[in-house]
């Protein structure tokens, strides 16, 4: 996306799943790649960690209270 | 019960809290195996080798080339069109005399992991490709031995200690290949390097109950920043196709 961070104002009941859809439509073909699938279903290999703590149901709405988003992408250079 | 010789090698590590000579025994009674031994894994066989590992097995397939030698810092610029292993070997072996190197010129694949795990008690995964290192998963799991799994890509790097059954294995945090990798990545050797030493106490507190493992913890580090995190990760999967087999244990 050209950013490593992004302040974002969370929407009711937004979810990580509409979350990553609306990051993927203005991030570029290459960042909606890593992050989401022809479908715009989550990539099962994006890590996702809300406030510190991986979370595996992306489609949950996302608690107001929430400080920091982190999307993990796998990376596997030697 | 150390020698004479190992007591004064080791003289200054066996001070740490916790170590001691029983911790140093455990490190030279142990059997690792290191795959491969690029940018990532020389650096860390070389720590293992320094810190008293009684016997380290390198896997690497290939020779070595020129545009390997910006952080593959087990070789030499004299030693290109030679087999990675064997190099990465002489080096280590020169270094510490006192341990077992075993070279292997091979890449993991399904042919040989059952051998090459077989010999091994811990292994560390420093491969570039995603199928070697689920393989390696794969293979840990279904023996229940340790895999310190790291990675890294440019200013990035990521370490995951696996212990089959207590914690989630590398296909329980990502299922399945990911198709967005290219061979291909960028890398200096200090990163790669520093991704390496993190791995490499991972295993040497794994192995003497030193200090904390980071046990259900990805660990990030983030060099362009110098920023260091850890992200905790939700419990194996029950789905998980490797190890949603095996029973929970501590």
């Amino acid at each position: 996306m050209g950013a490593d961070s992004e302040e974002i104002e969370l929407g009711q009941n937004e979810s990580i799943q509409s979350l990553l859809k609306g990051l993927a439509e203005r991030g570029g073909k290459d960042f909606a790649e890593i992050v989401i699938d022809g479908d715009g279903a989550p990539r099962r290999t994006l890590l996702v960690a809300v406030d510190g703590q991986q979370i595996i149901d992306l489609d949950e709405p996302l608690d107001i209270g929430v400080v920091e988003i982190t999307l993990i992408p796998p990376i596997s250079g030697g | 019960m150390l020698s004479d010789s190992q007591r004064a090698t080791y003289s200054w590590q066996l001070d740490i809290p916790g170590l001691g000579e029983a911790g140093q025994s455990r490190l030279g009674e142990t059997t690792a195996l290191v795959s491969r031994v690029g940018g990532l894994g020389g650096p860390l066989a070389m720590s293992l080798a320094a810190a008293g590992i009684g016997r380290i097995i390198l896997v690497h397939g290939g020779n070595l080339h020129e545009s390997d030698l910006n952080r593959q810092t087990l070789m030499s610029r004299d030693w290109i069109g030679r087999p990675r292993a064997d190099c990465a070997a002489e080096t280590i072996a020169r270094f510490n005399p006192e341990i077992e190197v075993v070279p292997v010129d091979e890449n993991f694949t399904q042919d040989n992991a059952e051998r090459l795990v077989e010999m091994a008690d811990i292994v560390f995964d420093c491969a570039p490709l995603f199928e070697e290192r689920f393989l390696m998963n794969k293979e840990c799991v279904r023996t229940q031995k340790p895999l310190i799994d790291s990675a890294m890509y440019s200013m990035q790097g990521q370490v995951f200690v696996v212990i089959p059954g207590a914690t989630p294995c590398l296909a329980c945090i990502y299922p399945e290949i990911p198709g967005h990798w290219r061979r291909q990545f960028p890398v200096i050797g200090a990163v790669s390097s520093m991704v390496a030493q993190i791995a490499a106490i991972e295993g040497i507190k794994l192995l003497t109950g030193i200090g904390k493992v980071c046990l259900g913890e990805l660990i990030m580090i983030d060099s362009g920043k110098m920023d260091f995190t850890k992200v905790k990760l939700a419990p194996k999967r029950g789905d998980c196709g490797v190890c949603g087999a095996l029973r929970e244990c501590s």
